[in-house]
């Protein structure tokens, strides 16, 4: 009887969308739109890849995604209530179940790999359990667990800035894994480790996601690993969305037209015009494309 | 004279020779406000006055007697310039706080709560307050402040620390909100953005990012601390400028001498202290 | 790693029982010893001084420094009390700039001998020739000159002001010199680190086409460190400006005059203007030398 709510949450098809983005626009100053009116339904336990060059949006979509950045306009509804008339303590709450992985520099180096993980458990923490943590670590079983699971098993007393650059992202994992978020936000998670080591990462993120029945949105500048690791691919440029659908369903052509050819001298060339002008397939409104993720395999 | 227009890139400006001039003018003026007449070093009963006082501290003083006396004021100027540094943190932080923009209304832990709540006047306010009193605590000197508290409160070392805490305080302050308005944004995006409340992001985010800086320069304002306490002597508020003021007033420059060398020995001392705790530090 | 259908967030955080995280590396005794002793020497400071938190907090000293405090306003602004404020600030300000001038001049005449750069290493030390006399001369030169800049910083600007009065009598000039005696000791010292530190290729470069060692000083090394020099410069003004109010008190006229009369003979209205005129001048020459120094870099 109690799985049943999940259950039929899970079947009927408006509220299995645990993110939902409508006409979302950003714009900074008088500046060109950073990203331009997005319309998005993200589904429970989708692993989503956003591509695209850069420059194209991803980042600041991201920090609107985990409410770090309010959208000059459209909306995001997340888990059925729009974030916006969220009162501070709501937003709180909806951000304990936003996790978030960033592309680097956003750890707190001078702090031990300790406190960087268990910082994802101050959403839930009291106040006064935050800063007794500081001085007498709390659930350390549960840090150090996390840490074992991202294979960093023994820097738990490490100070974060004597680790390598991936180390760092696996601690970045660990600290997310530790928030245990419903939605789980990675930008460009790899793009400052070597190649070798991107593939680990990804695929470590995506495996602990789907075992943990985690959504998951990860922008990515390696095409590659987008195509091999996720359900469903986004193409971002110029603040909106060129192409959503299925990795078997990306084709050549649609990458071509979204890296556009001639990009290298700068500014706006004339390929993307004419791509913007005559996009290649219509802006999917719904969860159209969705395919329910693999997790049996 | 006409290639003016061939050149755009340098078009005439009549502004630097006015700068030179207005430069020149100030000059000008200075000198004559400030009776600057080198000539004054040169003559025969200054140069004997400036002889025998510099004659006059050699040899220094280094009796047993006189510096048993004056093992007294030496700790006391430790004592002062210490407590004056402790109520200058405290007067620095409370101050900080406030005067912080990054902790009130601007950077990223206010991009989304504001703009909504619209209680931006609110957190300006205490901000504008904040850096008005430390711009205040600043401006005075610290030997004016304890003029001040010596007509206030009387004589004795009381004034002298809450001079020092007073006009440290203001200079502490300022830094402490710079430095906390540097620290790197990414990590405090990442603290809020796991649902951590204000003071968390501030105790995980904010305080390992600024405390090397502000103990650092905390230790710098401990030695400054040191010196001015021996000018704040001079005003009475006990110490080693005490007995230098004295010393100067009997015409005992060797004793004078003496004192100095001890102002020096202190700051040398705090200097390898704070040098020892900058290492460990970083 | 194999996918599984374990329960969101149970799957990390099952075994942490079994496998204990190591325990924290122990802080080292002498942290806390560290600890105690500053705790201690802030005891002990407190108590030699006589001054408890009582004292600064009770009700007695308040009332004691509120009443004064209140006696001080409202501020005199007649005419002439205004009048002479203003003239004094002028005066203040004139001895605050003619001394930082003399003491750029005098840091100007010392760095040649006071850096290392110019005496007995870097670049212009490494071409053979110099015999070892001449370098035991340079060494000696060097030597010297940093000792005169130290003896110069070391005594407080109040010190000079007693010794030029003797010398030169009562009045701004005597000011002058004391600020620029002892500002110039701790510019000189500035001065030298900044050409220590200079970027050595273009005096390299310079030395090559066989310039001498006063060319590659003019063209190699001012250029490089002017900028620096100025805003040293601009920095010791604030400071001098503060400085310069001080000097007042012990004959050097100018606003810090007119405020110890003012102590003296409790004119407590007028006292109050002045300071009023010194939070004005100071917020000036700080905006002033703020404006400079953005436009230097």
């Amino acid at each position: 009887m109690s799985q049943a709510p999940a259950t039929s949450q899970a079947m009927s098809g408006t509220t299995a969308c645990i993110l939902r983005l409508h006409l979302l626009s950003k714009r900074f100053g008088s500046q060109q739109a950073a990203v331009q009116g997005i319309t998005l339904n993200v589904r429970r336990g989708e692993t989503i890849a956003v591509i695209g060059p850069s420059g194209a949006g991803k980042t600041t979509l991201f920090r609107m995604l985990n409410l770090s950045l309010p959208p000059t306009s459209g909306s995001i509804i997340f888990a059925g209530s729009p974030v916006a008339s969220l009162g501070p303590k709501q937003l709180r709450a909806v951000r304990r179940r936003i996790g978030s992985i960033y592309q680097q520099h956003h750890l707190v180096g001078r702090l031990r790999v300790l406190h960087n993980v268990l910082s994802g458990r101050l959403g839930r923490w009291p106040t006064w359990r935050a800063l007794l943590s500081l001085v007498y670590p709390l659930d350390l079983g549960d840090a150090a667990a996390a840490l074992r699971a991202v294979g960093l098993a023994d820097k738990l007393y490490e100070r974060t800035d004597h680790l390598s650059g991936g180390q760092q992202q696996r601690v970045a994992l660990a600290r997310v894994l530790l928030q245990d978020a419903d939605l789980i936000l990675a930008d460009e998670p790899v793009a400052s480790v070597d190649p070798q080591l991107a593939d680990e990462i990804v695929e470590l993120l995506v495996t602990l996601g789907r075992e943990a029945g985690k959504t998951l949105i990860v922008s990515l500048h390696h095409v590659g690993l987008a195509l091999r690791y996720f359900s469903r691919v986004l193409g971002l440029r110029d603040g909106e969305i060129t192409f959503d659908c299925r990795p078997d369903e990306v084709t050549p052509l649609m990458l071509a037209e979204l890296y556009g050819g001639d990009r290298v001298f700068g500014g706006r060339s004339r390929q993307a015009d004419h791509a913007s002008a005559a996009p290649a397939m219509p802006l999917p409104t719904t969860c159209l494309h969705f395919q329910p993720p693999a997790t049996a395999t | 004279m006409s290639s003016a227009p061939l050149d755009p890139q340098h078009p005439r400006q009549p502004l630097p020779y006015l700068k030179l001039l207005l430069a020149l003018v100030a000059f000008g003026a200075a000198w004559r406000l400030t009776e600057m007449q080198p000539s004054a070093l040169f003559a025969a009963e200054g140069r004997r006055n400036m002889l025998a006082f510099i004659g006059g501290m050699f040899p220094p003083d280094l009796s047993v007697d006189f510096l048993q006396r004056m093992l007294g004021p030496l700790l006391t100027t430790i004592q002062l310039s210490i407590a004056g540094m402790v109520l200058a943190i405290l007067i620095g932080l409370a101050l900080a706080l406030p005067a912080a923009r990054t902790l009130r209304f601007a950077g990223v832990l206010h991009e989304v709560a504001l703009r909504r709540r619209r209680r931006w006047l609110l957190a300006v306010l205490p901000y504008a307050g904040a850096r008005g009193l430390l711009n205040l605590l600043r401006a005075v000197p610290e030997l004016v402040w304890a003029l001040i508290f010596v007509r206030a409160v009387g004589l004795g070392a009381f004034p002298g620390v809450l001079a020092i805490g007073v006009a440290y305080g203001g200079i502490l302050g300022k830094i402490y909100a710079e430095i906390i308005e540097g620290v790197a944004p990414q990590p405090l995006e990442t603290l809020q953005s796991t649902g951590a409340g204000k003071l968390a992001v501030f105790c995980y985010g904010i305080v390992p990012q600024a405390l090397p800086h502000a103990v650092s320069y905390t230790l710098y304002r401990w030695e400054c601390a040191i010196r001015a306490s021996a000018v704040l002597g001079f005003v009475g508020a006990g110490g080693i400028g005490q007995e230098i003021e004295l010393s100067m007033r009997m015409f005992n420059f060797h004793e004078v001498m003496t004192l100095l060398m001890m102002v020096f020995g202190l700051v040398a001392i705090t200097d390898l202290i704070s040098a020892a705790v900058r290492r460990r530090l970083r | 790693m194999g996918a599984s259908q374990a329960a969101p967030s149970q799957k990390f955080f099952t075994s942490n029982t079994a496998a204990l995280p190591p325990s924290a590396p122990a802080r080292a005794w002498w942290t806390w010893l560290l600890a105690l002793g500053v705790a201690a020497l802030i005891w002990w400071s407190f108590r030699g001084v006589g001054v408890d938190l009582g004292m600064l907090l009770g009700s007695e000293s308040r009332r004691q420094m509120l009443s004064y405090l209140l006696d001080l306003y409202p501020p005199d602004l007649t005419s002439a009390t205004v009048r002479s404020a203003l003239w004094g600030s002028i005066e203040t300000l004139a001895i605050s700039l003619m001394g930082t001038l003399l003491a750029v001049l005098i840091a100007l005449l010392m760095v040649g001998g006071a850096s290392r750069a110019l005496t007995t290493s870097g670049v212009l030390f490494t071409m053979p020739g110099a015999g070892r006399g001449r370098r035991l001369t340079l060494l000696g030169l060097s030597l010297l000159a940093r000792g005169i800049l130290n003896i110069l910083r070391a005594i407080p600007e109040l010190i000079w002001a007693l010794i030029f009065i003797l010398a030169v009598g009562l009045g701004p000039f005597a000011g002058v010199l004391a600020l620029g005696v002892h500002t110039g000791g701790v510019l000189g010292k500035l001065y030298a680190e900044t050409v220590e530190s200079l970027d050595p290729q273009p005096l390299e470069a310079l030395q090559a086409t066989g310039a001498g060692k006063v060319a590659i000083f003019l063209y190699g090394m001012l250029p490089q460190a002017a900028p620096h020099f100025l805003a040293y410069g601009l920095y010791r003004w604030e400071v001098n400006i503060r400085a310069a109010a001080i000097l007042g008190f012990v004959g050097a006229g100018g606003l810090g005059k007119q405020m110890y009369v003012s102590l003296s003979l409790f004119h407590h209205h007028q006292l109050l203007t002045q300071l009023l005129a010194l939070f004005v001048l100071v917020t000036f020459v700080d905006a002033v030398s703020t404006w400079l120094r953005r436009r230097l870099s």
